[in-house]
């Protein structure tokens, strides 16, 4: 079943001289629970096509489907309640708020929907994630790879249907970077969810169901795993 | 670029719009210092001239010295014109009261003589007459007219000239004769007032000059009388009022330095640690941390480089508004007041509160910029190395989680809560406390009453002679706007239950209980209008009868009975203690007394009504009658009252819109600062609404402190302000002023309000890619 579907997704920035196609017409779907992740050189696009996948940039033209949801059609409103409760963000500047310890930064989502975050879940992610001596530590207290386990964590408590990371490694070290993603796609085998990931670490997207390259706003299918 | 300081102005040319808060922030604050000092300044030159044109210009007046003495104190060198005036009155020239005056020409300017025609009186037998007389006598400059001295001898002379009436002379309704100092000699008797005038030099030490010549010349302190007004506004006043309010300046003038120093202070260190991590990369690259605090006061001091001038330029218009609204209410009066009169010491002010404050303001953004760790400033996190961290997390547990941010937001730094609560609070505290001066312009200035006359005329024996044909006649008059008469019988013995007394019985007619009704504390006007043996009776301390009363009223003509329907806290009458005034109307007056005919009459002129008609109604007065013309008087009251309500409702709006813009800037300047934060929160799927409701709730918490601290602070302030501006003279007691700290805080919350929607606008427009993206 494709949970994730792009169809002749198009972004242009600029006019004239300066006019840059970011994203030339991709089209690829992603099935549910597998793990994707999309290489391709600084400046390719990657970036940009996920976030068009995840609302937090539109496209010039082309729509995204997400569990049959066209999510372009939504209002404002509606569109932050889907992607709360549907999308789980990874960012390479890990993007914790300053003001919350790790245990609030990990339930924050919920607790922007009002809901009650089930204790038992949240003392799960925290035992899985390594993170439960320091739930009370604030983002400054931690190393760098704590912080991106807080994001991961973030984006796993609402169950939510896509986890989108944008270099989530990026800032780590190769150990770091290995623990981070084992720990991904455990939870994501674990709570079956779909992830969709931005890397430049070949060893990492080895790790992948399939591989998307994306070279000047084309995207290739790669198939199986990275070469 | 030649210098690493070059890179402040290549800065503030691509955050054109962040630099432009912070220099509007020091635009306003400069504003408000400059208008403020400003418009006393000016206040204190209009006073200062309507002093010197209803009162003359004048600091001492000596009385019962020789003439030698006399002239050894006009002649030191701090004294500018000095002269006798000798006054006397009961004169007559043909049939009408005139009164006499008599000084050297160098004096006669000064004394609020304005000649109108000819020259001044040379000779001792020349004289100047006020145009009036010269109007309604038929005499011309150069004619003789024949004057009744005091003492009853006839005099001949010689008119040179006549002066501008006074009004002192027109509600009197008394002629005004001006004669040489030789001249006035030559008649003034035991009944003349002599008094030596002196005004002393501009900017010389009156203070000490007055004591040395009081110990030079042995005078008591009743030979000695100072123009407390005069000497109050150029400052050098020792009146015990008067230091009170010097007193009360000093405060004021504190404040408006703190509130000023409060706004940039505030705006400048927000404008700092929004940009630490910037800085953090100039210590990355290179910059040691001297530099980094060099760059920091240097672009303050470009700040105020821009800030600064736009400060002085609008607080400069505000005053010119003012000044130009004073010359359109009197141009005879202010006529000379410079329309775009400069104002230096509140530029300087301006100037130095702004570039001292912007210094004092970034020393300690200075220290906290040099301070950041080139590392955390490249490492990435956004908001990792920013200040405004706080120690605790936020207490997500009983509120909403927006909530539960807002409020956290609002007291991360101690700083910055200290700084908003401190400028809300300010702008609170400013306003109760500048709003004494209303209370003070209340009491100092008697604003013209609605039922204040412009004419009147009066029985000359206070019975009621005047007769009802007159009434009518004089209503009839097409001058006339409304005429209304009153009946007065005195001194009646009245008996209640209650007790004994005597009372003034006085009528009204329908414009006057009309005008009663603004101050009925109890009871009813229209019973009294309706009902003929109704009252209304006056409060006062000895005041023993409550309504429902029943008095017995003793007449010549018998005991009458009449209820009291009604309590009037005050009254425009006078009376001896003991005796109670009752207010009746005219067919109730008549029926108790049987007597027919007005003791007064009262008019109010139409608008266009001219001096001729001024002169018929004053030909229908006959010799036993009194006749008072108040029109110049009135238009003088209103001259004063306008001086001060410009200055001061003038301070109180801008007061109000400077807690306006501040309350906009901080939420403005506040929000930037976390702008990245924002981002995030969008991302990870904060709502539009949500964050409206955290930047509001942000926004409340500084205004809830605000007004608390406003409040604590401002309510003694205010009832020392009250203490010394105003009970202390006039003895009125002090009262928490619950209306006003109703209106400034319904103005604070409004302005909260409304500072959130531009700021919530600017996050929901912003890119949340660049955001979560940034390094």
């Amino acid at each position: 079943m494709e949970l994730l579907e792009v169809k002749n997704l198009c972004k242009t920035y600029g006019k004239g001289d300066t006019k840059v196609e970011a994203l030339k017409d991709m089209s690829f779907s992603v099935s549910k629970g597998e793990f994707v992740a999309v290489v391709g050189e600084s400046g390719s696009g990657k970036s940009t096509l996920l976030n068009a996948i995840g609302a937090l940039d539109t496209p010039t033209s082309g729509k995204v489907f997400i569990d049959g949801k066209d999510i372009f059609s939504m209002g404002e409103e509606k569109l932050t309640i889907f992607r709360r409760r549907n999308i789980g963000f990874i960012f390479q500047s890990y993007n914790l708020i300053p003001e919350l310890n790790v245990e609030q930064n990990i339930i924050f989502p919920l607790l922007l929907d009002y809901q009650k975050p089930n204790r038992k879940y949240v003392e799960e992610i925290l035992e899985v994630l390594g993170l439960r001596d320091r739930k009370n530590y604030l983002p400054r207290q931690l190393s760098g790879g704590q912080q991106q386990r807080v994001a991961i964590g973030r984006a796993l408590i609402t169950h939510p249907m896509l986890i989108l990371a944008d270099e989530p490694t990026g800032n780590l070290d190769s150990k770091n970077s290995n623990d981070v993603v084992t720990l991904l796609k455990a939870a994501s085998r674990r709570y079956q969810q779909t992830i969709l990931m931005i890397t430049h670490n070949k060893n990492i997207a080895s790790m992948a169901d399939r591989v998307l390259q994306i070279s000047d706003g084309i995207l290739t299918d790669l198939g199986g795993r990275a070469e | 670029m030649k210098s690493y300081l070059d890179l402040i102005g290549q800065y503030g040319r691509v955050h054109k719009k962040k630099n432009r808060i912070t220099v509007w922030c020091i635009a306003i604050a400069v504003c408000l210092v400059t208008a403020i000092f400003g418009l006393a300044d000016m206040a204190v030159r209009a006073q200062t001239i309507y002093q010197i044109n209803s009162q003359g210009n004048w600091h001492l007046i000596i009385k019962n010295i020789d003439e030698e003495k006399a002239k050894l104190i006009g002649n030191r060198v701090d004294v500018a014109v000095s002269g006798w005036v000798l006054q006397g009155s009961n004169g007559i020239l043909r049939d009408k009261p005139l009164a006499f005056v008599g000084m050297n020409e160098a004096l006669a300017p000064e004394m609020t003589l304005v000649l109108q025609d000819g020259f001044y009186p040379q000779k001792s037998n020349e004289a100047l007459l006020n145009n009036l007389a010269m109007k309604q006598k038929n005499i011309s400059v150069g004619d003789t007219a024949t004057v009744t001295l005091p003492n009853g001898e006839q005099k001949e002379y010689k008119i040179v000239g006549s002066f501008k009436d006074m009004s002192m002379l027109l509600k009197a309704d008394t002629y005004g004769l001006v004669l040489s100092e030789s001249g006035i000699r030559a008649i003034a008797d035991k009944n003349f007032i002599a008094r030596y005038y002196i005004q002393f030099k501009h900017g010389a030490n009156m203070r000490k000059a007055i004591d040395e010549i009081k110990d030079n010349y042995h005078l008591s302190e009743d030979q000695v009388s100072e123009n407390a007004v005069l000497l109050g506004l150029t400052g050098q006043s020792r009146n015990s009022y008067v230091m009170y309010l010097y007193r009360t300046a000093a405060v004021f003038f504190v404040m408006v330095l703190t509130a000023g120093v409060l706004m940039i202070a505030s705006s400048f260190n927000m404008s700092v640690l929004e940009r630490i991590q910037f800085f953090g990369l100039l210590r990355c690259l290179g910059a040691s941390k001297k530099q980094v605090k060099k760059f920091v006061l240097t672009e303050g001091i470009h700040f105020s480089l821009n800030g600064i001038p736009i400060g002085l330029l609008l607080g400069t218009l505000i005053l010119w508004g003012s000044c130009a609204f004073l010359k359109y209410v009197n141009p005879a009066f202010f006529g000379d007041m410079p329309l775009f009169g400069i104002s230096w010491i509140s530029l300087i002010s301006g100037v130095v509160v702004g570039f001292l404050t912007v210094i004092l303001a970034s020393l300690s953004p200075c220290k906290r910029a040099a301070k950041v760790s080139p590392l955390s400033a490249v490492t990435g996190n956004v908001g990792q190395s920013n200040v405004l961290q706080s120690k605790r997390a936020v207490k997500t547990m009983h509120k909403r989680v927006e909530i539960a941010m807002g409020i956290h937001h609002a007291f991360v730094s101690k700083k910055n809560i200290l700084l908003m609560t401190g400028s809300f609070a300010m702008s609170i505290i400013l306003f109760l406390t500048f709003h004494v001066t209303v209370d003070f312009m209340h009491q100092a200035i008697q604003p013209l009453k609605p039922y204040a006359p412009d004419i009147s005329v009066i029985s000359g024996d206070n019975t009621t002679s005047l007769s009802e044909d007159l009434f009518e006649q004089i209503k009839n008059n097409p001058g006339v706007n409304r005429a209304y008469g009153r009946m007065f019988a005195y001194d009646i013995p009245a008996t209640s239950t209650q007790g004994d007394g005597k009372i003034n019985l006085i009528s009204y007619e329908k414009n006057q209980f009309e005008w009663a009704k603004k101050q009925l504390t109890e009871g009813s006007v229209d019973e009294v209008v309706k009902e003929e043996d109704k009252v209304l009776i006056v409060y006062s301390d000895d005041l023993k009868w409550k309504k429902g009363d029943r008095i017995d009223l003793e007449f010549p003509s018998g005991e009458k009975n009449v209820e009291i329907a009604g309590i009037l806290s005050s009254s425009p009458f006078d009376s001896a203690p003991g005796t109670q005034t009752v207010i009746c109307s005219e067919k109730t007056f008549k029926k108790l007394t049987g007597k027919r005919g007005y003791t007064i009459i009262d008019m109010q002129m139409k608008k266009d009504a001219s001096d001729e008609t001024v002169s018929q109604i004053r030909n229908m007065t006959t010799s036993q009658m009194r006749f008072s013309d108040r029109r110049q008087g009135n238009k003088e009251a209103k001259t004063a009252f306008y001086t001060y309500a410009i200055f001061i409702y003038g301070f109180l709006v801008i007061i109000g819109s400077i807690t306006v813009f501040n309350i906009i800037n901080s939420m403005n300047v506040s929000v930037s600062s976390r702008m990245n934060q924002y981002g995030m929160m969008r991302a990870v799927g904060m709502s539009g609404k949500q964050l409206h409701r955290m930047v509001t709730t942000e926004a409340v918490t500084y205004a809830v402190c605000g007004c608390l601290t406003g409040c604590i602070l401002g309510m003694p302030l205010h009832r020392f302000i009250f203490h010394s501006m105003i009970t202390s003279h006039w003895g009125l007691k002090w009262q928490p002023p619950f209306v006003v700290l109703v209106f400034i805080i319904g103005v604070t919350f409004l302005a909260t309000f409304l500072s959130v929607i531009g700021p919530v606008k600017k996050i929901s427009k912003m890119d949340i890619v660049n955001v979560v993206n940034a390094q």
